[in-house]
């Protein structure tokens, strides 16, 4: 299928129309009929046009959430890569594609900012980053090429020939193939720094035969290494491809670069040397790409020597750097100073801000609510009303709240990290200690930073490159025991082994980074036995001062992202919740949303019923089961609903000692006793690693679903509570003998 | 030092001809870091392999006098 294109055919325009062989809406383009087919025939491999186009609208319809339209012909417009507006009008489909850490996603971000909106590629769990932009009006965008524009912003990649789903997904996306929407144009965006690669990277997409704007980063960085590539020199060098210099960091070229998109959406030349590929779906392309790596290679060197650019290289500024951050004996204790300061920060730095959200503007919003519900009379602010407003969605809302600043932490280092070419040094060190593992050495931040908060740690998962490996860090954090379950740690260790309880907690750390471990093997043997140890070899991007404003303009964004992907569900778990313990389950209980003992309500009995499964386990009670129920909200509330269970009150300014060797300590061994049968400290090393084990809390599993979908924050969740259920049981039944 | 050899699969010799690692190319280390790695230098750009990598990778002495081929 090759089309062999002679020097004077491989000037010609190539557009959309290459892709588009049923339409007339776009030019076709001139070599199909050189090499003896028609534009039709060059199809052939394709999908059929209807096909696609069911398969283009269903995408359209998952990713957005609306019907598919019926009306297939009516938008062939721009070849097969139209995707479709609210209206049914067309939108130009235009992808953005490059090699890793080339500034590809801040530039996406610059131009879309919280307008994108991150998804998974259909049936996969690889995050494309997907937004609309109106050009309708805009200055220097022509009359036709005006109307929405769909940017779609994919993985990096070094190839088109992928080695994981995440570069699958970037090629399939790039050649518009196997369902995935042909796209108008293609952004190339390019790495002046390391224009070799660079430019291979570009000849395969040139190939593809779409309309290709190359957009070159990191120009300041060349200029200093004694590179300073004229933009309209490499456009020349290229045959004609436009390149416009860019800087995605501040913005600047952004425009040109859309002004540039528009006016080339009727093609761009396919540089001397390289030839059209026409594959239809991935094993053709796989093929295409590997026959003619060493054309596009020698193309590439080509360019290469014709901008005088073939020289070695001098000693950089990065490399003095990486002489003390890659030392043999330095690396790994830098790195981990760099993961205790992350550690510190999402923890220590956190903590009085949660408090804040906690206690402060929680009690501003209750007085406010209070304040306002009076005008309604007297009675008003004691009837259920209030409980649902107060209990129920403030209480949501300030769980949301406390999120915050942890995240908005993580999610101001990562992008230091990241900008600072950090991250790359990262995984580079600790690549041979997580092999084990099958994972690379970007895995160990987010663990490490589980231990905190698990919550960040989920989120620092997005700096794996391979979305498998993303899959199973995430499932593998909950297993990190977060600060929030050491409160629980401390009562029941002060309350069962006073001497002994610094111990206890110890034990319970260790046995967390155990479990993460042997979890780890088991995962990495059964559902990610795909996930092989790779042979290890990763661009370092040259270290830069990473720039304020594309900092917190990405910081906004993820915050932003995580905020709309978890409130719904938090919120209205809590509110279920509330409502459970506002139902009365008995007659003397007393009415809707004022039910004292919370025994009596629907939530008690719940807890009653759940009760009997942890019988095995030492603490079949339910004061047990309703503060495990509880703790998967949130762990920090598991030992405030003890209290409340046992009707203990509590002044809240008692230590988690103090508590444990208190009245609540008093109560938590009598029904532990009488619950495992006398075997009450056995019981109570069983419920503590049930708590390490089960679902850390109700935000992690919505960022689970947030970030891996519903099937994995599910299997996330009976993986935990499996793992928890059968450590607890064979802890118990084993220590109640000695105990 | 100019690389000689790539003992590798097929898959990865193609990634590393990707990455700028190629049969004939110049490549200098520029760091050695822990666990054996390397960073080399391609040009103006830095590739950090790990042990087993950098043992797959043949080269000899670009200069014209020395001869000899080592990993």
């Amino acid at each position: 299928m090759s089309a062999d294109i002679k020097p004077e055919e491989s000037m010609n325009t190539v557009g959309c129309a290459a892709c588009c062989g049923h339409g007339d809406g776009g030019p076709k383009p001139a070599h199909t009929g050189d090499t003896g087919h028609d534009g039709h025939d060059d199809m052939v491999s394709m999908p059929t046009a209807p096909t696609r186009w069911r398969l283009e609208r269903l995408f359209d319809a998952i990713r957005f959430g609306r019907a598919p339209s019926a009306d297939a012909d009516a938008d062939c417009h721009h070849g097969s890569g139209g995707g479709h507006t609210l209206t049914g009008e067309t939108a130009r489909r235009v992808v953005f594609v490059g090699n890793p850490n080339v500034g590809k996603s801040t530039l996406f971000n610059s131009l879309l900012g919280a307008g994108a909106r991150v998804m998974n590629a259909p049936g996969t769990t690889v995050l494309v980053e997907r937004g609309r932009l109106d050009m309708t009006g805009k200055p220097g965008i022509p009359e036709s090429s005006a109307g929405i524009w769909d940017i779609i912003d994919t993985p990096g990649t070094y190839s088109l020939l992928p080695q994981s789903p995440d570069e699958r997904v970037a090629a399939q996306a790039a050649a518009g193939i196997d369902g995935m929407p042909a796209p108008d144009a293609l952004v190339a965006v390019l790495d002046a720094t390391n224009l070799v690669r660079s430019l291979y990277f570009l000849a395969g997409v040139l190939e593809l035969g779409r309309p290709v704007v190359v957009a070159l980063s990191m120009n300041d960085l060349a200029r200093r290494q004694g590179d300073d590539i004229d933009p309209q020199t490499l456009s020349q060098a290229l045959d004609g491809v436009p390149v416009i210099a860019i800087d995605p960091r501040t913005g600047e070229g952004t425009d040109s670069l859309m002004r540039t998109v528009a006016g080339n959406f009727d093609g761009t030349p396919l540089p001397h040397g390289l030839r059209l590929m026409h594959a239809g779906n991935d094993e053709e392309l796989a093929t295409m790409v590997r026959e003619g790596a060493d054309r596009r290679f020698d193309w590439a060197a080509g360019i290469i020597h014709r901008l005088g650019l073939d020289h070695a290289g001098r000693e950089t500024v990065s490399d003095r750097i990486d002489r003390v951050l890659l030392n043999p004996w330095l690396g790994v204790p830098v790195f981990l100073a760099v993961m205790y300061l992350v550690f510190q920060a999402t923890t220590t730095l956190a903590g009085p801000m949660q408090d804040w959200f906690d206690v402060t503007v929680r009690g501003w919003l209750t007085d406010g609510i209070d304040a306002v519900m009076s005008l309604f009379g007297p009675g008003a602010t004691s009837g259920w009303v209030h409980g649902l407003i107060v209990d129920g969605l403030l209480d949501g809302v300030i769980t949301v709240a406390t999120f915050i600043p942890p995240m908005g932490i993580m999610f101001i280092m990562l992008s230091l990290l990241e900008d600072c070419g950090y991250l790359a040094r990262a995984a580079f060190v600790m690549d041979r200690l997580m092999r084990a593992l099958g994972l690379d050495g970007r895995a160990f931040l987010p663990i490490v930073v589980g231990f905190g908060c698990n919550l960040p740690g989920l989120a620092a998962t997005r700096t794996l490159t391979d979305s498998r490996q993303r899959v199973m860090v995430g499932m593998l954090i909950p297993f990190a025991s977060c600060s929030a379950r050491l409160s629980v740690y401390l009562v029941l260790a002060y309350a069962f082994f006073r001497s002994t309880a610094g111990l206890v907690v110890f034990l319970m750390y260790v046995i967390s980074i155990v479990l993460i471990l042997a979890i780890g093997v088991l995962l990495r043997h059964t559902v990610f036995r795909d996930l092989k140890p790779e042979p290890f070899a990763m661009v370092l991007p040259p270290y830069q001062w990473p720039k304020a404003v594309a900092l917190v303009r990405s910081v906004l964004i993820r915050l932003w992202g995580f905020l709309r992907g978890a409130s719904s569900i938090i919120i209205s778990v809590i509110i279920a919740l509330w409502l459970l313990a506002s139902i009365p389950a008995t007659a003397a209980a007393g009415g809707f949303g004022h039910v004292e003992d919370v025994h009596d309500s629907v939530y008690g009995v719940v807890a009653d019923a759940v009760a009997p499964v942890f019988a095995p386990a030492g603490f079949g009670d339910w004061h047990a089961s309703a503060a495990l129920i509880t703790g998967f909200v949130a762990k920090e509330v598991v030992v405030g609903s003890m209290s409340q269970s046992y009707n203990i009150s509590s002044t809240g300014d008692q230590t988690e000692q103090q508590q444990g060797q208190g009245a609540l300590g008093d109560k938590l061994r009598e029904s532990f006793d009488e619950s495992s049968g006398g075997h009450g400290r056995a019981a109570a090393i069983a419920f503590l690693l049930f708590v390490l084990a089960y679902t850390p809390c109700l935000a992690t599993v919505a960022e689970l679903k947030r970030q891996f979908g519903r099937r994995v924050a599910a299997g996330s969740v009976a993986l935990g509570l499996a793992v928890a259920y059968v450590l607890a049981v064979v802890a118990f039944q084993l220590l109640r003998l000695v105990m | 030092m100019r690389v000689t050899g790539v003992r590798m699969d097929e898959r990865h010799v193609l990634r590393m001809l990707e990455l700028g690692i190629r049969v004939g190319g110049l490549v200098r280390v520029t760091q050695r870091s822990n666990f054996g790695g390397r960073v080399i230098a391609i040009g103006t750009g830095r590739i950090a392999i790990d042990a087993a990598t950098a043992q797959s990778i043949t080269v000899r002495a670009a200069e014209p006098n020395t001869h000899g081929e080592q990993s």
